[in-house]
């Protein structure tokens, strides 16, 4: 016989595969995410009774997930010496000149094109995977950086405080992960 | 003038606080005369909302590998 929390339990542990793969998407890390999707699951568990049926179960288990994540982005971020990040964000910025800019400035060879219905791009479940091929190759901190800002929606000033940057270094990240998924997008998706 | 380079980080910046009047009004003179920065600007305000779209799609999101139901 099954008790309501059993239930419960079996439905968790079915979420567990795309709540690493959220996770993983974020973090960057398979040991973190893992950590993460655990401690979700153990909240999950404990304050169950809070769920009852409001929303749907995975987006109620992403919604924990979410605070996590981002327990994990802060507690890494404080290991970190931030001199050395501000060192690599510089070199970072030469290497993106180097990639897309020529020496005065100019685009290299690919001048962003003109993209014919983008949004269309919204309905199609091909387009979300690129997207996330496409975030899976950025460097780690620029992805973090890009998915605290444009997908979870924090405010740069609380990503700065988070990951222990500046503002100028944050905004300098933001540009990276910009033109890159920009290129991306343009190369895998809208150059079809 | 600002160069793409220049350009592009304004266009970028500016998604995230104004600009200095300056600043402003040498980027909106470059991205008259350059397409491929006002295709950028496009695309990255199309980024934000890819990102914003995204986050809403959790719970039906066909994450990759992993087999839709």
């Amino acid at each position: 016989m099954r008790t309501g929390i059993d239930t419960t339990e079996n439905t968790l542990g079915e979420h567990r595969a795309y709540l690493y793969r959220y996770a993983l998407l974020h973090l960057r890390d398979p040991e973190q995410a893992e950590d993460a999707v655990q401690e979700t699951l153990l909240s999950a568990v404990k304050a169950v009774a809070d769920f009852q049926g409001r929303a749907s179960l995975r987006t109620w288990l992403i919604a924990i997930l979410k605070h996590k994540i981002i327990d994990h982005i802060r507690k890494a971020a404080q290991e970190q010496v931030p001199v050395s990040q501000l060192n690599a964000a510089d070199e970072d910025e030469a290497a993106d000149r180097e990639g897309f800019f020529n020496s005065t400035g100019g685009w290299r060879d690919d001048r962003p094109k003109t993209w014919h219905d983008p949004d269309e791009a919204f309905e199609r479940s091909q387009f979300w995977e690129i997207f996330q091929t496409c975030c899976e190759v950025l460097p780690r901190r620029i992805a973090q950086v890009f998915m605290l800002r444009e997908v979870m929606g924090f405010s740069i000033e609380e990503i700065c405080k988070d990951m222990q940057i500046t503002t100028s270094n944050c905004s300098v990240i933001l540009y990276r992960a910009r033109l890159r998924l920009r290129n991306c997008l343009e190369k895998k998706w809208f150059r079809k | 003038m600002l160069n793409c380079n220049q350009a592009t980080k304004l266009l970028s910046d500016e998604l995230e606080s104004p600009l200095s009047r300056p600043q402003y009004l040498a980027l909106k003179l470059h991205v008259l005369l350059c397409d491929g920065c006002r295709n950028f600007g496009k695309q990255i305000r199309f980024l934000r909302r890819v990102g914003q779209a995204f986050n809403r799609l959790d719970e039906g999101a066909d994450l990759k590998d992993h087999p839709k139901k």
